[in-house]
């Protein structure tokens, strides 16, 4: 029965022209942003290191003008200094030297004197010169990676990896949010409209919904995964490197770790399964409670917006904290722990408090279902809605 | 089979149904006869348990009650309503709704093509409904009905919208579905089609069935008569305590009580009246109708 309600729920999605718009856009996202994208030349490594060592040179003169007087920022100048000389291997390593694990040591070491320039507090350096502590600990945990698994430094994978963080920067929280809650508007709704139909099949409510999310939430997932199937077989085409082993960066317990695209997209592509199956069961409740289609896209959308709103206000409120959570590329690159100030919002501690809020979800579906069976009539008596 | 046990709906002042019972057994088609507005579609919510009534309980099998959910599921395995035309799935076929109420019900959806063929809708059962006029979506209504072959099916104003035709075509499905041992409740305003299959036929007034026309006994006959105002004026004296005088034209003797001289003085004496027609049998559900919703009888069809 369960599976012969879901083959049902399969042909009413299907012959939805909403879900084929939905489907249209997962499919074409993708593809259309890896070409637009493409389109651009990307800043070669080159180029960024001779960036930095013009920076570095700018900061040259600002620690010249105050080290005779300033113990420490003679200490700065000094690491500088090394830096410097560095960075200038590192430009020759690439170039006419050709020795990619030369350059990798040397950015490491780079990194390190960097690390204990932040120790001295970045004295004598405008604060426009200063390089975060976190991009350098990004950038460490990368070369790191590439120093442990030899790979080169000049491949396009580190392009194609670029562009699959900015296309999940894009599409995951808000606009995964917008898509889930437009399919789902009408997951219970709908059946209020063909109540006469629908009313006396004889499946469990549970059931229902169980069936419900199931397809809506495989339909959401199938048409993200082909999308990016087909925008990274563009990719593929477009560009030589696009191989998974290529590091990306993601933010877990309290640091950067660098992992490889192959596991990173595997972790991605987990937490948006476990975001889309969340947000159907939240559109699950809110069709129970309001009954209606566009309610659900408002108090979604206002739910998601509403620790913004709160920070606005200049509060920042740790329980409100888990709405942000469903924007997995965030949670992954650590963006949303600095954004909330909340240094413990990392991927498993996301899917944690997503999974639990799933399973609270269900709870309340359950016990708000057996509580309209459980209703006695007192003065008026009582419509079965769903 | 089914038990309805003093059940009570209201609305405020308003009474729906009040402390009404009733016993149904499989094999029967029972027709429940109301003006509009009367409680006919609420009686079959509350069997079916779309509506919760204030009081009063609704029993299967002589222990099946409406007290948890999965209860209710038990319940639906083995009854189903009749679909609304406007709640049909304008972008679905026919054999879609069809399959669906079969694969529910039954599992399987190898009975669906026979009975699509059987109230000859094969020329655009696979068409999305949105094409579809009045009497071939009540059709198809019908259809899934039928397709998942319940003991127990509620059919609620089944007949609107059908031509003579189509009437007659799932009147002769209905007696077939009686004669297989289903349990089926019919509300129609097409009151002289009920005669052909119903075997009792209710009547609600003021949430309480007033009347219970059973089929079966035989022995509730009269001699009819059309009389005017005037005509019954001057009979009605002489005429037998028990006689009726239904919507002020039809005047109707039983002939339960009189014997043989008496008929036969009544028959000579009304066929006096020639230019109206004298018939003896019971009355029909028409008669009925007439002789309890007179005055709001508006929505009456012969």
């Amino acid at each position: 029965m369960f599976w012969k309600f879901s083959l049902f729920e399969i042909k009413l999605l299907l012959r939805n022209r909403k879900n084929a718009f939905i489907a249209l856009f997962l499919l074409l996202f993708f593809p259309l942003f890896f070409m637009y994208y493409s389109q651009e030349e990307p800043e070669t490594l080159t180029e960024q290191k001779r960036a930095e060592t013009q920076a570095s040179y700018a900061a040259f003169y600002h620690l010249d003008q105050q080290r005779h007087d300033v113990p420490e920022v003679a200490e700065v100048y000094g690491y500088h200094t090394q830096i410097q000389s560095l960075l200038g291997m590192q430009v020759w390593n690439i170039g006419s030297g050709e020795d990619g694990e030369q350059y990798v040591e040397e950015g490491l070491e780079i990194n390190q004197l960097r690390l204990k320039v932040h120790e001295l507090g970045n004295e004598g350096i405008p604060d426009y010169l200063v390089i975060p502590e976190e991009e350098i600990l990004k950038e460490n945990a990368l070369l790191q990676y590439i120093q442990d698994n030899n790979l080169p430094i000049d491949s396009e994978s580190f392009v194609t990896n670029d562009y699959f963080a900015d296309a999940f920067a894009m599409v995951s929280g808000l606009v995964l949010l917008v898509i889930i809650l437009i399919s789902g508007n009408e997951l219970l709704v709908y059946e209020l409209r063909h109540q006469s139909v629908m009313r006396s099949l004889p499946v469990a409510f549970m059931r229902k919904v169980t069936s419900k999310v199931m397809v809506y939430s495989i339909f959401i997932y199938l048409f993200l995964l082909l999308g990016f199937s087909i925008g990274n077989l563009y990719l593929s085409s477009k560009m030589e490197g696009n191989e998974f082993s290529f590091p990306m960066l993601i933010y877990q317990n309290e640091a950067y770790t660098a992992i490889s695209a192959s596991r990173y997209l595997l972790y991605l592509f987990l937490g948006m399964a476990l975001v889309i199956i969340f947000l159907l069961l939240l559109s699950i409740l809110l069709n129970m409670l309001f009954k209606n289609a566009f309610a659900n896209i408002l108090v979604g959308l206002g739910i998601f917006l509403l620790p913004d709103i709160v920070m606005a206000a200049g509060y920042n409120l740790s329980f409100l904290h888990p709405v942000k959570f469903i924007d997995m590329s965030k949670v992954l690159s650590g963006e949303l722990a600095v954004e909330l100030g909340n240094s413990f919002i990392d991927y498993w501690n996301a899917m944690a408090v997503l999974g639990g809020i799933s399973i609270l979800l269900i709870g309340v579906i359950y016990a708000m279902n057996k509580m309209n069976h459980r209703r006695v009539p007192k003065d008026m008596p009582l419509e079965k809605t769903f | 089979m089914l038990k309805l046990d003093n059940i009570s709906v209201s609305y405020k002042d308003k009474v729906v149904l009040d402390n009404l019972s009733l016993t149904a057994e499989s094999g029967e088609i029972i027709g429940v006869v109301a003006p509009n507005g009367t409680g006919k579609t609420t009686l079959f919510h509350v069997i079916s348990n779309f509506l919760k009534p204030n009081k009063g309980t609704v029993i299967f099998h002589d222990k099946l009650q409406y007290k948890t959910e999965r209860n209710e599921i038990a319940i639906h395995k083995q009854l189903t309503t009749f679909p609304e035309q406007s709640d049909l799935f304008e972008e679905l076929s026919g054999v879609d709704h069809m399959k669906l109420y079969a694969n529910m019900w039954k599992g399987n959806t190898d009975h669906v093509q026979k009975i699509y063929e059987q109230l000859h809708m094969e020329g655009y059962v696979k068409k999305k409904v949105k094409t579809y006029s009045l009497g071939m979506r009540q059709r198809l209504c019908f259809a899934m009905v039928a397709s998942a072959d319940t003991p127990v099916m509620l059919m609620d104003e089944l007949m609107n919208g059908l031509d003579v035709a189509n009437v007659a075509l799932i009147s002769e499905y209905l007696i077939q579905m009686k004669k297989e041992g289903k349990l089926i409740f019919v509300a129609s305003h097409l009151l002289s089609n009920l005669d052909l299959y119903a075997d009792r036929v209710l009547y609600l007034k003021d949430g309480k069935i007033i009347h219970q026309q059973d089929f079966s006994r035989t022995d509730e006959k009269f001699i009819k008569i059309d009389l005017s105002a005037e005509q019954y004026e001057a009979l009605k004296d002489s005429l037998p305590g028990d006689h009726l005088y239904i919507a002020k034209h039809l005047c109707c003797i039983p002939i339960a009580n009189l014997d043989e001289t008496e008929k036969n003085a009544w028959i000579t004496r009304l066929s006096a009246f020639e230019e109206k027609e004298l018939t003896i049998g019971p009355l029909g559900t028409a008669e009925y109708y007439e002789e309890y919703y007179h005055e709001d009888g508006k929505s009456l069809m012969l």
